[in-house]
């Protein structure tokens, strides 16, 4: 069966990625685009520039040249083609002035400015400036001529409005917006077709995973460029995980079942025989059998709920700073009772300000039930230790004087619903080891077991360094 | 009698005029043409121009036709006279007039440079071809083209048909034209200076035709009419540069006139109209100007004023457009003029 979703399901989408990379893109070539521009009209106002100052200095050498002496007087004769080639470009307005030493007019617009007298005579001054309400760009030229024994400078200005010019720079300033544009929108064309092929893999991975059966937990086969590549491992790998936890709790759902259903109809049968038998024969022994029964299946359940507690709480819980010496006295304080019922004492040995990094509630969990099995398997009216050294990991360390665990039981004493081979007529589940375990790997710690000298367990919870267990790496399983 | 263009004496006033700024304008003539609908005019347009009041007469009717509600007063001055006005009515607090309507392309050009035009544009003048405006402000309405008019009477055989054969002709037959050619003074008419000018751009043929003008003691003249006069009293053969509409407008009254545009090149001038800056009413000057050129001023042109109307530009032929633009400036600078004519009477009286 496959579930169908929205799209934007569960952490809310993000913008899309097509449209964050044309959006980003765009914005670059947007960029590019108005830099084009600016550049094209800085580049076509200069040209425009120095179009008009080449016809104004050629119109202005063009009127010195024609600067004579003629008999003693300076005479200019205006040469035709020195104005008429300013009205070749556009239609701007045009004004002249020649003036001789001392800045008397010869002759055309007397009030027009001149600017400041040009170094030499072969390159003519530009300027640009305000005349007859209209801005003007000015070329000066200067000619010295012999006139009556004196030399004299005659200044030779010509002006022209700035109408085509301004015509000019804006239309090739169009043309390079029109480029700019046309390149713009060419851009974000390819750049969409080039962002559709990039994310196909994206999407072919989509339409694999959409397609898929919801017990397929086969790896993903799609062929994917380099950067998708980890996608897809880590999505295979995501999807192991997943069958691995759903394999553990089918698993551990079965053997629950069964574990459960054993006692109950032990628990069942007994009560039978005993309805069949009438009260008066009932005896105080079936009543015990009974009485056991059902304390085998509530401490199975305890557990079975412990443990999935655990489990649970190993992945979600908040971690945080605890003392070792009072997580044992609190799971001392809660087994006092089944100790005294044994006639058993706790003897504490406890180094204050041990601290680790962890999870209280599954911490307490299995304390306890290392204390329980202490006192259970222990013999009666004795004594059960617990201590935390100093050392250089944390730890705690519960000792009975029981039967011990053989070495060769003690990787099997940690699976599920097994029991050491010592005890059988003991109540017990066979979790409690196991709960242990999974507790102290979620805490990247570790459980040894080991023989006491001269008879009984020593049971150790190492736990790593305060540091180290700061990182919040995965606890391997 | 037509004497649409300054005759000697005005044309003296006229250099007088450019020289004194502050001198006062005579106004020639004044027409008044009332509001044709009954009741106050909306508004009067004040024309003042260089064209001769009758045959402005035709134009400004068709005009009235259109706009019943308007006023117009048409006056008419000299060239000179029509620059001063429209430039001293934006220096000083001279008369206003709303347009300004002259022959004299180098002076219209001139008041347009010096930023005393007003800007116009429309579908109309759009349409004008590119010699014919300039900076839309100034629009050409008439062509004017510069001919060779002669005495039917005294050609038997081809005229000359252009200014080499009209040396050649001159020269081999020197006593057959002398006293019998005419020809414009550029010192007394504007007009015949801007002629006289743009011809000497064109060819070296025109200063040797001055210099056998010289010899042949042309008479100088101050106007197209009084040339076309002497031509029809068969007091000379030939006149050189005269105005074709008006040799045109004496051939088709009867005149033994002839008509000869030189082959070499034919100089187009075009009659200008310009509204001030100053004008007080340039709704109406610009709408009377688009009259002037759309093909209904233009009809009316060719037919009851006949002058050759600009449009349509066709293929030109021979036909030299002077162009209006900053170059008719040149011969505008007292410098220049100085020496052109000095050097033109010199081509003119060299071996006299």
């Amino acid at each position: 069966m496959t579930l169908k979703r929205e799209p934007s399901s569960l952490s809310g989408t993000t913008w899309s990625l097509r449209r964050r990379l044309l959006g980003q893109l765009l914005l670059v070539f947007a960029g590019l685009a108005v830099l084009l521009y600016l550049s094209v009209q800085a580049v076509a106002g200069r040209a425009a520039d120095a179009t008009q100052d080449n016809i104004l200095g050629a119109s202005a050498i063009a009127i010195a040249e024609q600067v004579r002496v003629v008999e003693g007087a300076v005479a200019v004769d205006l040469p035709y083609a020195a104005l008429e080639m300013l009205g070749l470009a556009g239609e701007d307005r045009v004004f002249y002035r020649i003036a001789g030493g001392g800045g008397a007019l010869i002759t055309g617009y007397d009030d027009l400015p001149s600017g400041e007298l040009p170094k030499s005579e072969d390159t003519p001054l530009f300027f640009t400036a305000q005349y007859r309400g209209d801005t003007v760009r000015v070329a000066t030229t200067r000619r010295s001529i012999l006139s009556g024994g004196s030399r004299q400078t005659i200044l030779i200005t010509v002006a022209q409005t700035r109408e085509a010019h301004g015509a000019l720079t804006t239309s090739i300033a169009l043309s390079a917006a029109g480029v700019g544009g046309g390149f713009l929108a060419l851009a974000g064309l390819l750049a969409w077709i080039a962002i559709s092929r990039t994310l196909k893999p994206v999407h072919e991975i989509e339409r694999a995973l959409a397609a898929r059966a919801s017990d397929d937990f086969s790896a993903l086969e799609t062929a994917a460029p380099r950067e998708i590549l980890p996608l897809i491992d880590a999505i295979n790998d995501f999807v192991e995980r997943l069958r691995l936890t759903l394999d553990t709790s089918q698993q551990f759902i079965a053997e629950a079942a069964h574990r459960i259903r054993t006692p109950l109809a032990a628990l069942k049968a007994q009560a039978e025989v005993s309805l069949k038998a009438g009260p008066e024969k009932t005896s105080e022994e079936s009543l015990r059998r009974m009485l056991r029964a059902a304390d085998e299946t509530s401490q199975l359940t305890t557990q079975l709920l412990a443990q999935a507690m655990v489990a649970y709480r190993a992945e979600r819980a908040e971690r945080q700073r605890l003392s070792l010496a009072n997580l044992a006295r609190t799971a001392v304080r809660d087994l006092e009772v089944a100790a005294e019922m044994r006639g058993i004492d706790f003897r504490m040995d406890l180094t204050e300000d041990v601290e680790i990094q962890g999870d209280e509630i599954a911490l307490l969990e299995a304390i306890r039930n290392l204390l329980d099995n202490a006192i259970k398997y222990g013999p009666p009216d004795d004594f059960v230790q617990v201590c935390v050294p100093t050392g250089p990991a944390p730890e705690i360390c519960i000792i009975d004087h029981g039967p011990g665990v053989p070495r060769k039981d003690r990787d099997l004493v940690f699976e599920r619903f097994r029991r050491g081979s010592v005890e059988p007529q003991t109540a017990g589940s066979g979790l409690g080891l196991s709960i242990v375990r999974q507790v102290m790997l979620s805490h990247r710690g570790r459980v040894r077991l080991e023989n006491n000298e001269p008879q009984g367990l020593k049971v150790r919870l190492i736990f790593p360094p305060i540091r180290a267990a700061g990182k919040t790496t995965r606890p391997e399983t | 009698m037509r004497q649409p263009f300054p005759c000697a004496v005005l044309a003296m006033l006229l250099i007088f005029a450019l020289l004194r700024p502050a001198a006062a304008i005579e106004i020639e003539l004044a027409r008044s043409y009332p509001a044709l609908r009954d009741g106050d005019a909306r508004a009067v347009l004040h024309v003042i121009g260089t064209t001769d009041a009758d045959t402005m007469d035709g134009l400004i009717r068709a005009y009235r036709a259109v706009h019943p509600d308007l006023a117009l007063v048409y006056h008419q001055a000299i060239s000179g006279d029509v620059y001063q006005a429209v430039e001293e009515a934006a220096t000083f607090d001279g008369e206003t007039y709303d347009l300004a309507i002259s022959s004299a392309m180098d002076l219209q050009i001139k008041l347009v440079n010096d930023g005393h035009a007003r800007l116009h544009r429309s579908v109309a003048t759009a349409r004008l071809p590119r010699w014919a405006s300039w900076r839309e402000r100034i629009f050409g309405f008439t062509r004017e083209p510069a001919v060779i008019a002669y005495d039917t009477r005294a050609f038997a055989a081809t005229p000359p048909q252009s200014r080499f054969e009209l040396l050649n002709l001159l020269r081999s037959e020197e006593a057959r034209f002398s006293g019998r050619i005419a020809t414009y003074d550029p010192n007394l008419s504007g007009l015949g200076y801007l002629f006289a000018t743009q011809d000497s751009l064109q060819s070296e043929t025109y200063w040797r035709l001055m210099e056998v003008f010289g010899n042949l003691s042309a008479r100088l003249s101050c106007c197209s009419g009084e040339m076309l006069d002497l031509l029809e009293n068969g007091e000379v053969a030939v006149a050189y540069n005269v105005l074709g509409s008006y040799a045109q407008a004496r051939r088709d009254a009867g005149a033994p006139i002839g008509i000869v545009y030189p082959e070499d090149y034919t100089l187009l001038m075009v009659r200008t109209a310009l509204i001030p800056r100053s004008s007080d009413n340039p709704g109406d000057a610009g709408s009377f100007v688009d009259f002037l050129v759309s093909p209904e001023g233009q009809r009316v042109i060719a037919g009851e004023v006949s002058l050759a109307p600009v449009l349509p530009e066709g293929d030109e032929g021979s036909l030299i457009p002077v162009r209006l633009g900053p170059g008719l400036l040149v011969f505008l600078d007292a410098l220049k003029r100085r020496a052109f004519l000095s050097e033109w009477q010199s081509a003119v009286t060299e071996r006299r």
